[in-house]
């Protein structure tokens, strides 16, 4: 079954251009329509999301579990 | 103005400030350890450890920049970079991977949890105390303080007067506490083991927590009472956020050592200076017990303004709370308006600008001008 959510953790803004080129990669590669892209960690936010071209930023771990359970239809 | 003239100004900006009375104007606190790009763009983070005297030089350039010159913070420099990390690093009995060497060239240097700590020292901690624990744990991931480079102390005293003629304020860093025992503990086990232990052996863990305070409390006290003079001592705290932990365990494990340490602080008249990552919503209440203006909050920007000023904005002296990540990748009209909407939110007093947790290294220029603009009313 493919991935239908990605979750990719940042600590260091020196790893945005990495998680750029990470989702450019599922989008290159004709991935990305079929994935949502959550991002959290320190130093991340809506600019960073807007930056890496993301789908959501999670602040926290029951935030993710939360957003995750309402994408999938999970209740 | 002399330099001296321009440091008391800045000083007394800065005493102003944590003591929740109105300074001159809010004082601006952005130092970053990357700002040396701004003057040669191919300089890399390797080259702090290649060859530190000419990053420094560069540094010191970066914060004689026009707009940049009006911070109050000044830059550090001066020290061997690679021994300050790896003692760094050996706090949570980590080593520290380093740029150039064990990373890329433009890689920020990483803390590499080595977990030396068993499920079976809790009771030597028990029997023979946590001052042995360290130094068998410093054996056995390697780390020998005597072997570090010694600090070039001719070296560092240059550089210390090259700041002095900056004219920056000696009050924007504060003599270094000894990490919450949660957290060293946490380093020391792995916070994956160390999170089970909490569980399995709730009771072992609270134990060695009591002791861990009970030693390097007294230790840090004492240092800070024999060191120079100081208006405030720093404690770092990153993964007890209310977002990460219970109030339970908050309570038990982790706020008694804050307790213990701005109370004894508080008897000698130094403040805490409490860098706390993560989110602490819920956790900000435990500090009203202290008295008024007995700490400075400075979170990472995960802690929302609007909550710190809510709970503790009569209380203490608020640092921050910029989004290093905006600094990094918004425009300067966002990092403008992101400094702007702090300043609406904290009002005349009680407040220093920053970017939460610190400068980060690809900072842009622009981004951190806008934010020095926005506090002087450009």
């Amino acid at each position: 079954m493919p991935a239908i959510l990605l979750g990719i953790s940042c600590l260091l803004t020196t790893a945005f251009d990495n998680i750029k080129e990470c989702i450019q990669t599922l989008e290159r590669e004709g991935l990305r329509g079929d994935v949502k892209v959550l991002i959290g960690g320190g130093p991340v936010d809506e600019a960073t999301c807007k930056y890496m071209g993301a789908d959501h930023v999670c602040r926290n771990a029951q935030e993710t579990v939360e957003y995750s359970k309402k994408y999938m239809g999970v209740k | 103005m002399t330099p001296q003239e321009m440091t008391e100004i800045r000083d007394k900006r800065m005493i102003a400030a944590i003591n929740m009375e109105k300074p001159d104007r809010i004082p601006i606190s952005l130092s970053g350890q990357g700002f040396f790009k701004w003057i040669d763009p191919t300089a890399v983070i390797a080259d702090m450890f290649r060859r530190p005297k000419y990053i420094d030089e560069i540094t010191l350039q970066a914060y004689k920049l026009p707009i940049i010159e009006e911070m109050d913070s000044g830059p550090m420099i001066g020290f061997t970079s690679e021994a300050f990390l790896q003692s760094f690093a050996a706090m949570y009995f980590a080593k520290m991977k380093i740029p150039g060497r064990d990373l890329p060239e433009d890689a920020i240097w990483n803390i590499d949890e080595q977990g030396p700590m068993t499920e079976e020292d809790y009771d030597t901690v028990i029997d023979k105390g946590w001052a042995y624990m360290t130094e068998e744990l410093y054996r056995r991931i390697g780390y020998d303080p005597a072997s570090l480079p010694p600090p070039d102390t001719e070296y560092m005293e240059a550089m210390n007067k090259k700041v002095a003629e900056l004219g920056k304020s000696r009050y924007t860093m504060g003599a270094l506490l000894p990490l919450p025992s949660f957290e060293v503990l946490s380093g020391a086990r792995k916070l994956p083991n160390f999170f089970k232990d909490l569980r399995r052996m709730p009771e072992k863990v609270a134990a060695v927590i009591d002791i861990m305070n009970e030693e390097t409390i007294s230790r840090g006290v004492k240092a800070i009472k024999e060191g120079p003079p100081a208006v405030f001592a720093t404690i770092g705290g990153t993964r007890a956020g209310s977002d990460f932990i219970s109030p339970k365990v908050y309570e038990r494990y982790y706020h008694p050592f804050f307790k213990k340490t701005i109370t004894a602080l508080n008897e000698i008249n130094v403040k805490t200076w409490l860098h706390n990552d993560s989110d602490w919503s819920g956790f900000l209440h435990y500090f009203t017990e202290f008295p008024k203006k007995s700490c400075i909050f400075d979170p990472d920007h995960l802690t929302p303004m609007e909550n710190l000023k809510k709970v503790l904005g009569d209380y203490m002296c608020i640092e921050g709370n910029i989004p290093p990540g905006l600094v990094a990748v918004g425009t300067p009209d966002e990092c403008y308006q992101a400094a702007r909407r702090l300043l609406d939110i904290m009002g005349d007093r009680g407040f220093i600008m920053s970017v939460g947790c610190s400068v980060p290294a690809n900072a842009k220029r622009e981004n951190i001008e806008a934010i020095i603009l926005a506090t002087l009313g450009k």
